[in-house]
C-alpha cells in the first residue's frame, strides 16, 4: 500500500431505481501512481468515477481528499479540486474546431469587450496538443478528425489543464495498436511527473502493463486488489467474472466442410473511392472473419451490401439468386442481418424496452392480423432471447438504455437472431463489451454456424477473428487482400496482410 | 366542381348585397351624397387627373362598393380613376408589388386600403419621394409613427369612426333598457388591435356613463368565430343575467349568436325589443354590416349590427384627392358614417 | 457471486401514475382552484363546454402527437383546418351530399398531411421548415378558393355533428375525440405502427438499418396529422360554427404543440404519452374557460395561460428527476 494517499472513496453506495450499482466501495491511490480499474461492464466501475468527476452523487459514503473530506457537487467542482475524467463517450463538439474545443470553457480574453484572444488561445491550444504528441491543424473540424484522434484530443485537452487525478475509461478502444502504446508512454511520463492516474481498461495486457495497482470489480462491490506482477492475466480474468465457463478454440467446433452451400457469393463490387474488387463467398454453417486496420472499408462494405447504402457495380447471389438491395428494409426480407459497429448511433432504441427492441426487426412474428402486436408473444419471445444469452436485468421492461454496452449488445444480438437471417453480419461484436459479456457472444456466434447459418464477422482484435473465423479476408484500403484459411490463419500472416 | 362552387358562393354573396343595398336605405349607394358630390367645397379639377386605388381583394362585397364609389366620383368629376385588386387577402407582397408599378406610372394621386398597417409602407415611401398624393381608406389605417419614421406624407385617412361604433352600441342598449338596469358584455377583437380597442373603449366608456348599464364581462376572441361561441358561453354561464353583448365585429357577433340560442336565449329584433332586458333575453349587435351579418339581422336572428359605407370611402377618396391635388387641404381624419342596422330597416 | 440487491422503495402505484402523469395532478390542481373561485365551473352544463372546448384542439394534438413522436413537427394543421373545411363546406355549398362532402374534407386534409410527408422524407427538408412552408401554401389556396369570404349556411343534418348532444347531455364533438383517443391509443400501445413511429423517434439510423420503411412511416405520421385535423378543425369546427372560414384556425398548430407537450411526449421524439395529450387539451380548455368565467381581463388572461403552462412543464420536469 501507498504510505500517502492523496485521495480515498470510502463505503460509496448509489442506486439506480431498485438496481444496486455499487455496495460499499472503498479505494484509494496514492500520488503518482497508476491504478487499473477492471470489471465487466455494469460492474460498477464507471459510476465509481462519474461520482468522482462530479457526474452523479453517491447514496451514501464520503471522498477524501488530501485528507479533508470533500464533496464533488459537480463537474466544476471536480475540476477546481484538478480531478479529470476522460470519458468513454466523447465530450467534444464536432462542430467546433480543435482549437476550440480545447479552449472551450476556458477561453483567454482580452480587451474591454472581451473578445477572443487567438494567439493566446492557439499557443494554449498547441501546447495542449504536444503533451499526447497529436499532430493536427488546429481550424479543422473536429467531426472530420479519425475516432482515434479524437480521443487523442480529448486526452490532449484535460492533460493541459494538470490534473493531479486523471481518469481514464477506456481510452484505448478506438485508437490503433500504435496510437494506444504512444498513450500508455505517455501515462508513465504523467505518472513521473506526480499525477495519479486511474485506468480502465478491457484490455487486460494494457492494464497489468502500466498499473502499478490493479483493483478488480464485480456486481458494484470490490472483489479484490492486487499488486503489479503478483498475478497472472487468468487470475484477473477469473477474479472478474467469477466462476463462468471458457469459450475457446478447443471447445468450439467447425460446422463448415467443403460440400456445405454457397449461401452468398459477391462478385466483383465496386464503390467509388470506397472499395473495389470485392469478391468472397459464403458457406452454411462457415463463420468468415473481415479483419483489417481502421479505414480498411470493412464496414462501408458490408453497409453497402446490406441496402444502407449505394453499390456502383458488381453482382451479389443469394440462396442461388441474384440480388441487389435497394434499402435495408429488403435486405432483411431476403434474410441479411446486420449488427452495427456503433450501438448508440445505429443500434439501440434507447427509450423503448428491451422487448421492443428485440422484437423490432421482425414485428410480424409478434403480431396478428391489421399489425396488433401480441402481448404474450412479444413478451416471451424477448424473455426466451434475455435468458438464452444471458442478458443482465431486471425484467425485460427495462429501457435499453439503462444496461450495459455488452448487455445492450447481446439485445441487439437477440434482435438478429428473432429475425431469422440466412446471413448475419456482426461488425465488432465485442467493442466495449466486458469478457463475459463476450463469452456469451461467443457461444452465440458458434450456435448460429451450428444451425447453418452463415456468419460474417468484422473485428479489429486479431484475437476475436482468430477465434472464431473459419475463413478471414483481409481487407486493406477498400480491398481483400487475402482470404486465409487453415494454419495461414495466424497472426503473422493476418498482420503481414492487413499492415501491407 | 370547385370553381362551379366557387362562382354559386361569389354570386350568391354580391347578389345579397345588392338586395340589401335596395331594401336599406343606409346601404344605398346614393344616401349620403348631395347632388353628387359627399365633401363639401370640392373644386372643379383643373385637369383630368389620373387617381390610382389600390385596394384589397374583389372577391369581397366591402371592397367592390369601394371601387364601385371610387369610379362613381371619378365619373362624376371627370378623372381618370383606376382600381388594382389583389388576388386574395394574403397576397401582401402583391399588393406592394402592384403599388410600386403604379409609382412608375406616374399617377397623380393613390387611394390605397394596406391589407396590414405595415406591408405598403417602403412602397408609400417612394410614392412621397415621387411626389404623388396619397389617402389612406379604411382599415388597415397606418399609424402616424409608421409615416413619420418612413418619411411617407399622408394626406387623409377615411374611414369609419371605430370608437362611435361602440358608443352607438352603448347607447341603443340604453335606450331599449329604459327604466330597467341591465348588465352588458363585450366581445373584444385581436387583443391590441387598434379597431378593437376603440370600438371596445368606445362602448365602455359610454356603457360607464350610462346610469342603466353594467358592464359585467369584457373578454377577446381573436376575431374568431370559434372562439366567440366558446367566449360568449362562459361568460353567459357565469352571468346569466347578461342582457346585452356587443361584439367588435360580425364574425364574432354570428358566434355569439349562436352560443346564446345554444344556452336557450331570445335574441330580440326590431319586432320585440319592448321585452328588453326580460329574462332570457339578449340584445346582440356586431360590427360591420357582412352579408351573411346582415341576412341574419333581416331574418330575425341578430338584433343589429353596425353598418359601414365602403362606397363613400371610395367616393370621398377621390374626392379628397382632387382638392389636395388643386391646393387645398382635405380634412386629415374624414369619418364616412356608420349606422346600427335593424331588422326595420328593411322595407 | 454477489447477488443484485432490489431496493424496496415502497412507491405505490398511484404515486407512480401521478408522476408519470405530472399533467393530471396540474389538472386537479386547476379543477379545485376553478371550483373554488367560480361558483360555475363545477357545473354539468359548463364541464360539457369544457369537453366541447377541448375536443377540437385534442384531436388536433392527438394527430400532433404521431408526428412529434417521430421526432418532426406539423405547423400546417391550422391551415389544414381551414383548408379542408372550406373545400367540404364549399362542395356541400354546390350540392354534394354532405356526407360525401365530409369524404372530400377528409381527403383534402389527409392530402395536406401527405404532401408535408413527402417534403419532411423525399425532399429532405427540416420538419419546421416543410410545414411552415406548407402552412403557408395551404392558408393561401384555402384563401383563393374562397376569396377570403365565409362560405355559411350549411345543411342543419351536418351541423348535428358539431352542436348535436348524444343522450340528451354528450356533445357530438367529445363523442369524436373520444372515439379518435381510443384508436390512437391502441395504435401506440398494440400495434406495429406506433412501435415504429417510437422506434423511429428514438433513433432513425437504427430504425432504418432494422429494416423499418422509415420514410414510409414518417409519410404516415404526417397523413395522420392532416386527417386528424380535418376532422377536428375541418368538419368539427366547421360543424360546430355551421361556417367555413379560411382564416380559421391560424394559431391552432401552437394550441396543438401545447397540449402534447403538457402532455408529457418530448419534442424530441421517441415516445409518446396519448393520454397525456388528451389530458393536455383538456387542461388548457378548462384554463381558457375558467379565466373567461373569472372574466379576467384580456392581457392578464393572456399571461396567465402561459405561467400556467411553465408551472406545469416544471412540474412535469421536476417529476421527471425524481423518477431518475
Amino acid at each position: 500500500m501507498m504510505s500517502h494517499h492523496i485521495l480515498e472513496m470510502r463505503n460509496m453506495r448509489k442506486s439506480y431505481s431498485s438496481v444496486v450499482v455499487l455496495s460499499d466501495v472503498t479505494i484509494a491511490i496514492g500520488e503518482g501512481e497508476i491504478v487499473g480499474l477492471i470489471g465487466e461492464n455494469g460492474a460498477g466501475k464507471s459510476t465509481l468515477m462519474k461520482i468522482l468527476s462530479g457526474g452523479t452523487q453517491p447514496d451514501a459514503g464520503e471522498i477524501i481528499m488530501d485528507g479533508k473530506k470533500i464533496e464533488i457537487a459537480s463537474p466544476i467542482v471536480a475540476s477546481q479540486q484538478r480531478i479529470a475524467m476522460v470519458q468513454q463517450e466523447l465530450s467534444l463538439i464536432p462542430s467546433l474546431t480543435v482549437q476550440d474545443n480545447i479552449v472551450l470553457g476556458r477561453e483567454f480574453r482580452t480587451g474591454p469587450l472581451r473578445m477572443l484572444n487567438s494567439r493566446r488561445n492557439r499557443e494554449y491550444s498547441l501546447a495542449a496538443m504536444k503533451t499526447v504528441d497529436l499532430d493536427v491543424p488546429l481550424d479543422v473540424r473536429v467531426g472530420k478528425l479519425s475516432v482515434a484522434n479524437q480521443q487523442m484530443l480529448e486526452i490532449a485537452r484535460n492533460l493541459i489543464r494538470a490534473p493531479r487525478v486523471l481518469i481514464l475509461d477506456e481510452p484505448t478502444t478506438a485508437l490503433t495498436l500504435v496510437e494506444a502504446e504512444a498513450l500508455l508512454a505517455q501515462m508513465e511520463v504523467l505518472k513521473s511527473r506526480g499525477t495519479s492516474i486511474i485506468f480502465i481498461s478491457h484490455k487486460l495486457e494494457e492494464i497489468m502493463r502500466v498499473s502499478d495497482r490493479m483493483i478488480v470489480m464485480r456486481d458494484g462491490a470490490k472483489v479484490g486488489e492486487v499488486k503489479k506482477n503478483e498475478v497472472t492475466r487468468d487470475d484477473l480474468v477469473k477474479m472478474m467474472v467469477g466462476d463462468k465457463q471458457f469459450f475457446s478454440r478447443e471447445t468450439s467446433r467447425r460446422y463448415v466442410d467443403a460440400k456445405s452451400a454457397r449461401i452468398f457469393t459477391a462478385c466483383n463490387l465496386r464503390r467509388r473511392e470506397v472499395f473495389e474488387n470485392i469478391s468472397f463467398d459464403l458457406r452454411a454453417g462457415e463463420v468468415l472473419g473481415f479483419f483489417g486496420l481502421k479505414g480498411a472499408g470493412r464496414s462501408e462494405l458490408f453497409t453497402a451490401i446490406f441496402g444502407a447504402d449505394h453499390i456502383d457495380s458488381g453482382e451479389m447471389i443469394l440462396d442461388g439468386r441474384p440480388v441487389r438491395f435497394q434499402s435495408p428494409e429488403e435486405a432483411i426480407k431476403a434474410g441479411l442481418g446486420l449488427v452495427t459497429e456503433d450501438r448508440k448511433f445505429s443500434g439501440i432504441f434507447p427509450d423503448m424496452d428491451i422487448k421492443n427492441n428485440i422484437a423490432m426487426s421482425n414485428m410480424k412474428s409478434v403480431s396478428g392480423r391489421f399489425g396488433t402486436i401480441k402481448k404474450e408473444r412479444i413478451t416471451s419471445i424477448s424473455s426466451s432471447y434475455v435468458k438464452k444469452l444471458g442478458v443482465k436485468t431486471t425484467s425485460n421492461e427495462q429501457k435499453i438504455r439503462n444496461l450495459s454496452g455488452g448487455n445492450q449488445q447481446k439485445v441487439l444480438i437477440s434482435r438478429w437472431l428473432h429475425s431469422n437471417s440466412k446471413v448475419l453480419v456482426l461488425d465488432e461484436p465485442t467493442k466495449g463489451v466486458d469478457i463475459g459479456a463476450k463469452q456469451d457472444i461467443y457461444e452465440q456466434i458458434n450456435e448460429f454456424s451450428r444451425e447453418g447459418k452463415g456468419v460474417v464477422v468484422i473485428s479489429s482484435e486479431l484475437e476475436e477473428v482468430m477465434l472464431l473465423s473459419d475463413r478471414v479476408a483481409v481487407m486493406r484500403e477498400g480491398r481483400i487482400q487475402a482470404i486465409l484459411d487453415g494454419d495461414d490463419i495466424n497472426a503473422e500472416t493476418i498482420m503481414h496482410y492487413a499492415a501491407g | 366542381m370547385k370553381k362551379f362552387a366557387l362562382m354559386a358562393l361569389l354570386g350568391m354573396a354580391l347578389l345579397a348585397q345588392g338586395i340589401f343595398a335596395a331594401e336599406v336605405e343606409f346601404l344605398e349607394d346614393s344616401s349620403g351624397l348631395t347632388n353628387g358630390t359627399y365633401l363639401q367645397n370640392v373644386p372643379k379639377p383643373s385637369k383630368p387627373y389620373n387617381i390610382a386605388n389600390i385596394t384589397r381583394t374583389l372577391m369581397n362585397a366591402h371592397w367592390v362598393k369601394n371601387k364601385d364609389g371610387f369610379e362613381a366620383a371619378a365619373k362624376h368629376y371627370g378623372v381618370n380613376g383606376n382600381v388594382f385588386a389583389v388576388q386574395s387577402e394574403a397576397d401582401v407582397m402583391d399588393q406592394a408589388n402592384i403599388l410600386d408599378t403604379i409609382i412608375e406610372r406616374k399617377f397623380d394621386a393613390i387611394a390605397v386600403s394596406p391589407i396590414t398597417e405595415q406591408n405598403l409602407l417602403p412602397s408609400l415611401r417612394k410614392a412621397t419621394e415621387a411626389g404623388i398624393v396619397i389617402i389612406n381608406i379604411d382599415t388597415a389605417e397606418i399609424l402616424e409613427a409608421d409615416a413619420k419614421a418612413n418619411n411617407i406624407t399622408l394626406t387623409s385617412f377615411i374611414g369609419s369612426n371605430n370608437y362611435e361604433a361602440g358608443v352607438i352600441a352603448a347607447q341603443f342598449m340604453s335606450d331599449q333598457f329604459g327604466s330597467k338596469t341591465a348588465e352588458v358584455a363585450v366581445i373584444e377583437g385581436m387583443p391590441g388591435d387598434t379597431c378593437a380597442i376603440d370600438r371596445t373603449n368606445g362602448f365602455t366608456e359610454k356603457a360607464k356613463e350610462l346610469p342603466n348599464l353594467k358592464l359585467v364581462a369584457s373578454q377577446t376572441a381573436r376575431w374568431d368565430r370559434l372562439q366567440a361561441l366558446e367566449v360568449t358561453t362562459g361568460i353567459l354561464r357565469a352571468n346569466p343575467d347578461i342582457r346585452g353583448i356587443y361584439c367588435n365585429n360580425d364574425t364574432m357577433v354570428l358566434g355569439a349568436m349562436q352560443a346564446a340560442t345554444d344556452l336557450g336565449y331570445t335574441i330580440l329584433t326590431s319586432d320585440n325589443l319592448d321585452k328588453a332586458g326580460e329574462p332570457k333575453t339578449l340584445i346582440i349587435i356586431g360590427n360591420d354590416g357582412i352579408p351573411e351579418a346582415l341576412e341574419s339581422v333581416r331574418d330575425g336572428a341578430l338584433t343589429g349590427t353596425i353598418a359601414q359605407k365602403p362606397y363613400l370611402m371610395g367616393y370621398a377618396a377621390i374626392e379628397a384627392a382632387i382638392m389636395a391635388l388643386e391646393g387645398q387641404a382635405p380634412e386629415a381624419k374624414i369619418a364616412t358614417p356608420i349606422k346600427l342596422v335593424l331588422k326595420n330597416d328593411w322595407k | 457471486m454477489v447477488s443484485q440487491v432490489k431496493t424496496t422503495t415502497t412507491k405505490t402505484a398511484a404515486m407512480d401514475t401521478i408522476r408519470a402523469n405530472a399533467v393530471i395532478l396540474v389538472l386537479v390542481l386547476i379543477i379545485v382552484a376553478l371550483s373554488v373561485a367560480s361558483p360555475y365551473f363545477l357545473t354539468v352544463g359548463n364541464i360539457m363546454d369544457v369537453a366541447k372546448q377541448a375536443s377540437i384542439n385534442g384531436i388536433i394534438a392527438l394527430g400532433m402527437t404521431y408526428v412529434i413522436t417521430t421526432g418532426g413537427i406539423d405547423l400546417s394543421v391550422g391551415s389544414t383546418w381551414a383548408l379542408s373545411g372550406v373545400v367540404g363546406a364549399l362542395l356541400m355549398k354546390a350540392g354534394v351530399p354532405w356526407p360525401v362532402a365530409l369524404l372530400g374534407c377528409i381527403a383534402v386534409g389527409s392530402l395536406c398531411g401527405y404532401l408535408s410527408g413527402l417534403l419532411v422524407t423525399r425532399g429532405r427538408l427540416q420538419p419546421f421548415i416543410a410545414t411552415l412552408a406548407t402552412m403557408n401554401v395551404y392558408r393561401g389556396i384555402a384563401l383563393i378558393i374562397t376569396g377570403g369570404y365565409t362560405v355559411y349556411g350549411l345543411p342543419a343534418d351536418f351541423r348535428f355533428i358539431g352542436g348535436g348532444v348524444l343522450f340528451s347531455i354528450i356533445p357530438m364533438p367529445v363523442i369524436v375525440l373520444l372515439l379518435i383517443f381510443v384508436v390512437s391509443w391502441f395504435i401506440f400501445r398494440y400495434q406495429v405502427l406506433g412501435r415504429y413511429l417510437t422506434a423511429i423517434g428514438n433513433n432513425r439510423e437504427a430504425a432504418r438499418l432494422t429494416g423499418i420503411n422509415v420514410n414510409r412511416m414518417i409519410v404516415m405520421a404526417y397523413v395522420y396529422s392532416g386527417l386528424l385535423a380535418a376532422i377536428g378543425g375541418g368538419i368539427l369546427a366547421t360543424a360546430r360554427i355551421s361556417a367555413a372560414e379560411p382564416t380559421i384556425g391560424s394559431g391552432a398548430e401552437l394550441d396543438a404543440i401545447a397540449a402534447v407537450v403538457l402532455g408529457g411526449t418530448s419534442m424530441a421524439g421517441g415516445n409518446s404519452r396519448v393520454f397525456g395529450t388528451l389530458i393536455g387539451a383538456i387542461l388548457l380548455s378548462a384554463i381558457n374557460n375558467g379565466l373567461t368565467l373569472l372574466n379576467v381581463p384580456t392581457y392578464y388572461k393572456i399571461a396567465v395561460i402561459g405561467l400556467i403552462i411553465i408551472a406545469a412543464m416544471l412540474i412535469d420536469s421536476f417529476g421527471k428527476e425524481t423518477r431518475d
